[in-house]
């Protein structure tokens, strides 16, 4: 467990900041800033892979007819660029958000289990080398999409295997992140942060771990299923030998849309983080927001037959399930009305961690509403595996995960190495991501509304113009996205020191407590009273 | 270089940090048993079906 100083070595802060140096700094390391720094740094490498997947699908469907690759090779890209960006690179990039932040924002001197946390990270590149290298191995990568069914993922060669294998190392990898972030949240807050007092990015990562805790098992669980299916004559999903392949669509999703979930209530969280701090306001409605994520988090755990409304389920499931569906509205309205309440006669300033806030407020609401059309079950079966689905779930995981990542990255990257980066820079990153996002997913809605089937790499004519303008917005977003890791290094390099504990007039909580840089060993010594009260002045 | 907060820090005593212990020690069983439960659970669930 990382240990707080007690009254015995208090006084030896002065020998805090030695770090190890070289390889053993990262491969043996244990300190929360680095494990985070490292998933983040992955979760960047991973980003880029999955935007290559990404670049070469809308090249494919830049216009009609086969152009760059065979229709097998078209399906591996669609359910490798799934799998890459879901478990490698959003996943990974809250896990570092939550590895940098959670301790210094609850008066932490680390993690509650450093090793753990070590564990956790070097678990993803193995899963990560493995599932990628399936492209080299005959029948190519796995190409059933990120979902996995049964029984088409069963017929695959050698990649079924590796990529079986490679979840359960993701799996694996979350679930300990998840536990460390239980332990840590719920025994190593500092003296007088109670639940109540801790900022909302610790809150959402608190009902996230939860979320993940419950559900990932539940996919290791159905993965394994598969696995005995595949390879030791067992009947699970094979409906050959009496088993049920659309059971495994109700586990699958049973941990799928909780999934989505756990994907979008860190961005929630820092958001709510992000916006008071431009506002120069308190958050508005801080309790309801917590309440708000924890009903979300319960929702999300009966909602799952949404996915599957076309498999022929009875009518009092569809209807349940509709009903349910549509209940999330409520809460995640109580958050998008508390957002817009903090900035009401707010001082408002629009640097980038604000653009982006402010870009997530707003589509992802588009893509909530996108969500509500598809909670309704008539409209669902016309709805059903359309470019409509493609173009909501991109506004949710976009411009709502992605876009609160990169909001939270511009927000902390001054505490974290001390400089600012070029808001100028910044800020063009936001208008090109912003503007070419919706290019890029927009028409999306057209096709899908128009009956343009997904995961298909060639199309009827019809739909030639608007893949095209789609396609263009792709390759603007994709180039535009290689700015953010300029701006990082460059700020790294040679951004203007921050002076003072503040890189933002408004920013409060106990991150910005601590001298910027944040110290190797931050909170050795728990925060004041009055500090942790002048950061929850909610 | 500073560490964390200047002034008055509550120092947190050997008892503090005995409890936090296991506080950590307790946390993290209960939560590995959360985790275990459902991924057995489900496969239980499967084979009691399967077996009806």
């Amino acid at each position: 467990m990382a240990e707080p100083h007690t009254e015995t070595h208090a006084h030896a802060e002065h020998d805090h900041d030695h770090k190890p140096h070289g390889w053993r700094r990262w491969v043996f390391a244990t300190n929360h800033k680095d494990i985070g720094t490292m998933y983040l740094v992955f979760s960047c490498i991973m980003f880029f892979t999955g935007g290559a997947f990404a670049m070469m699908i809308r090249a494919e469907l830049f216009k009609p007819g086969l152009q760059l690759v065979d229709a097998g090779v078209f399906n591996s890209l669609t359910t490798m660029h799934g799998l890459v960006m879901i478990f490698g690179a959003i996943m990974p990039a809250w896990v570092g958000l939550a590895n940098w932040m959670i301790p210094i924002q609850i008066g932490a001197p680390d993690m509650a289990l450093p090793r753990l946390n070590n564990l956790s990270f070097w678990i993803l590149p193995f899963a990560f080398v493995l599932l990628l290298s399936s492209w080299l191995v005959p029948g190519s990568a796995p190409a059933g999409g990120w979902t996995m069914y049964p029984p088409l993922t069963l017929q695959f060669g050698s990649s079924f295997p590796m990529l079986i294998f490679a979840i359960h190392m993701m799996g694996i990898s979350s679930i300990l992140g998840a536990i460390n972030v239980v332990v840590t949240i719920m025994n190593l807050r500092a003296p007088g942060m109670t639940l109540l007092r801790m900022p909302l990015f610790v809150w959402t990562w608190l009902i996230t771990a939860y979320l993940l805790v419950a559900v990932m098992p539940v996919l290791a669980g159905a993965v394994t299923m598969m696995l005995t299916d595949h390879f030791f004559g067992t009947s699970f999903f094979n409906a050959g030998g009496g088993g049920d392949p659309v059971m495994f669509q109700h586990i699958f999703w049973f941990f799928g849309h909780p999934e989505v979930y756990i994907m979008i209530l860190p961005g929630f969280g820092v958001v709510s983080e992000v916006i008071p701090a431009f506002s120069r306001k308190p958050l508005f409605g801080y309790e309801a927001m917590v309440y708000a994520t924890a009903s979300i988090a319960f929702l999300s755990f009966i909602v799952w037959a949404h996915h599957m409304f076309t498999v022929g389920l009875p009518l009092a499931a569809l209807l349940f399930f509709m009903f349910s569906t549509m209940l999330i509205a409520v809460p995640t309205g109580v958050k998008v009305f508390n957002w817009t309440a903090t900035m009401w006669r707010g001082s408002l300033t629009f640097e980038p961690p604000m653009l982006f806030s402010l870009a997530f407020l707003f589509l992802f609401t588009i893509g909530g509403f996108s969500g509500l059309m598809l909670a309704l079950v008539p409209a669902d079966f016309q709805y059903q595996d359309t470019y409509f689905v493609v173009a909501h779930f991109h506004y949710v995981l976009v411009s709502g995960s992605l876009f609160a990542i990169m909001s939270g990255v511009y927000y902390w990257l001054p505490k974290w190495v001390g400089r600012m980066y070029d808001i100028r820079l910044a800020t063009w990153h936001f208008w090109l991501s912003a503007i070419f996002f919706n290019v890029l997913f927009f028409p999306q809605h057209f096709l899908g509304l128009a009956g343009m089937p997904r995961r298909i790499p060639d199309y009827a004519v019809q739909f030639a113009d608007w893949n095209m303008v789609s396609s263009l917005g792709g390759f603007a977003f994709g180039l535009s996205q290689l700015l953010f890791p300029y701006i990082i290094w460059k700020c790294v390099r040679s951004g203007q020191r921050v002076e003072g504990t503040r890189a933002w007039d408004g920013a409060r909580g106990l991150e910005w407590e601590l001298p910027s840089p944040a110290p190797y060993h931050s909170w050795t010594t728990p925060p004041t009273e009055a500090m942790i009260a002048r950061g929850a002045e909610h | 270089m500073s560490t964390g907060a200047t002034g008055n820090q509550p120092i947190l005593t050997q008892q503090e940090v005995a409890r936090r212990r296991r506080g950590v020690r307790r946390t993290t069983l209960v939560v590995s048993l959360i985790v275990l439960a459902f991924y057995f659970g489900f496969i239980v669930m499967m084979l009691v079906r399967g077996s009806h």
